[in-house]
């Protein structure tokens, strides 16, 4: 039996585990009382699975519940080509390196804006909630398009998307769902109104959902609804856990702090690569079998599931040197790829957007609060979720006066 | 380096602005692809004529940016 069991709770770093499973079991068979699945914490393996998506589909489900999707919801992650690459065509443009740059003053606004909030004498905050949760969702509601008066809601119903992840029964929030998807509806009604009434349409995510043709033919609401329950989701809490995950990570090593803090905008965006690497927000999703296959020699029967552990991955010292190390100025070019946003065509859509926000959200931090580090007698809990890591909390301190904003 | 490769047989364009250094196709076609400041870009020394094509649709295919084309 594996060592590690990402479905038995503990707030442990994990890694030691998975080093010994990576060693003994790379590809291990699980057994639970409602499934069997096997566990990849092989780099090699787990990329092998990512590209075949021929064998490996996406449709029965990603995350521990192992459902079926009616075709209507089969979106994005949830979806295999032809429907993924028609839904990703259309949305990758809105998340491409040149979009997501143009997006990058705004980013910093509403940093800084959060920032202004705080008092100016020093004292202490939560990180998670005042910004690394409130970024992430304004950014993605100003995109989509959402009501101001209704983000709080919305970043209610994206947490509980994020727990529904790590359940293997969801009835238990079914309601909530329910009303979240009833909302989502009534977005995509009054866009598919405005469509219709034709003349001047809005410029917004979901308007643009609403208006593709594809072949011809637009998304149903239902679709519609699934893109943007899961773009939103995919927008939000993950990059609030990447925010998290990468400051607990600075402020455990004084060493690499004081690198990151001497030049800061040169290491910003190496440390938040480091911080997907080291402790990304998805720590693993599941595959499932569409044939008889094989991965590293193990024998796995159609309809079976896989869980790529892309933590694993990204800790396999096969491919990145000293991998349980947080090197915030680690040289990645020439390695492979990280896994902290997936492989293959299910790459994560939202890196650009995920990789900015945190940028800034840690450039804005360290530059602006003083001496920032975790509040005293503070311990922090990570949630030791299957397929998130997070911390729902990180109170942290600071010394007065704020600093300016860089623009004044 | 660059974002243009080929010869009389085939051509690849890799589009920067879509391009986001995921690196799939370096993995894919180490020979044709390398990433430097998270983009793609085409090796100096391809040796054209040992190009698989089949192989080079099939990485552009699976580039998760549909950043890169290929013509023959």
């Amino acid at each position: 039996m594996p060592e590690y069991n990402p479905v038995s709770e503990t707030v442990d770093p994990p890694w030691p585990a998975i080093a010994a499973d990576r060693q003994k079991c790379p590809v291990a068979h699980i057994v639970q009382p409602d499934e069997e699945y096997f566990q990849i914490t092989r780099y090699d393996l787990i990329t092998e699975v990512l590209r075949d998506h021929q064998t490996f589909s996406n449709v029965h489900g990603v995350t521990v519940a192992k459902e079926d999707y009616s075709e209507e919801e089969q979106v994005l992650a949830f979806a295999d080509p032809p429907r993924h690459t028609k839904q990703r065509r259309l949305l990758v443009s809105a998340f491409s390196p040149a979009r997501i740059d143009a997006t990058a003053p705004r980013i910093q606004e509403v940093a800084d804006d959060y920032i202004d909030q705080l008092p100016k004498e020093g004292g202490t905050f939560e990180l998670i909630s005042v910004i690394g949760a409130a970024l992430p969702v304004q950014i993605i509601c100003e995109m989509l398009g959402v009501p101001m008066q209704d983000r709080d809601q919305f970043r209610r119903w994206s947490e509980l998307m994020e727990q529904a992840a790590s359940l293997p029964d969801r009835s238990v929030i079914q309601a909530d769902m329910d009303a979240f998807n009833a909302y989502l509806a009534s977005l995509v009604n009054e866009r598919q109104a405005l469509l219709a009434a034709g003349g001047e349409q809005p410029t917004d995510l979901i308007s643009a959902i609403v208006a593709a043709e594809v072949d011809g033919d637009r998304f149903t609401q239902t679709e519609c609804v699934a893109m943007i329950r899961l773009l939103l989701s995919a927008g939000n809490t993950t990059t609030t856990t990447l925010i998290g995950n990468l400051v607990k990570a600075i402020e455990d090593s004084p060493t690499e702090k004081a690198k990151l803090l001497s030049d800061l905008k040169g290491l910003s965006m190496n440390a938040v690569d480091e911080g997907m690497r080291f402790d990304g927000p998805i720590h693993g999703l599941f595959r499932t079998a569409l044939r008889d296959t094989e991965v590293g020699g193990v024998q796995i029967p159609k309809g079976c599931r896989v869980l790529n552990l892309y933590g694993a991955g990204s800790h396999d010292p096969a491919v990145f040197e000293n991998p349980d190390e947080f090197i915030v100025d680690r040289n990645f070019v020439g390695l492979p790829s990280h896994l902290g946003f997936g492989l293959g065509i299910h790459h994560c859509l939202g890196s650009n957007l995920a990789r900015m926000e945190a940028q800034v959200a840690i450039e804005t931090l360290y530059r602006r609060l003083p001496n920032l580090r975790l509040a005293e007698g503070f311990v922090p809990q990570q949630f030791p979720g299957a397929i998130f890591r997070t911390y729902g909390f990180l109170q942290m301190q600071y010394d007065g006066p704020v600093r300016p904003r860089e623009s004044n | 380096m660059s974002a243009e490769g080929g010869n009389d047989k085939v051509r690849i364009f890799v589009d920067h602005g879509s391009c986001s250094g995921t690196a799939h196709c370096q993995q894919s076609m180490p020979n044709v692809f390398v990433v430097a400041n998270r983009k793609a870009q085409i090796r100096d020394d391809v040796d054209w004529d040992s190009i698989d094509v089949a192989q080079l649709m099939a990485v552009a295919d699976s580039c998760p940016w549909y950043a890169i084309t290929i013509s023959s």
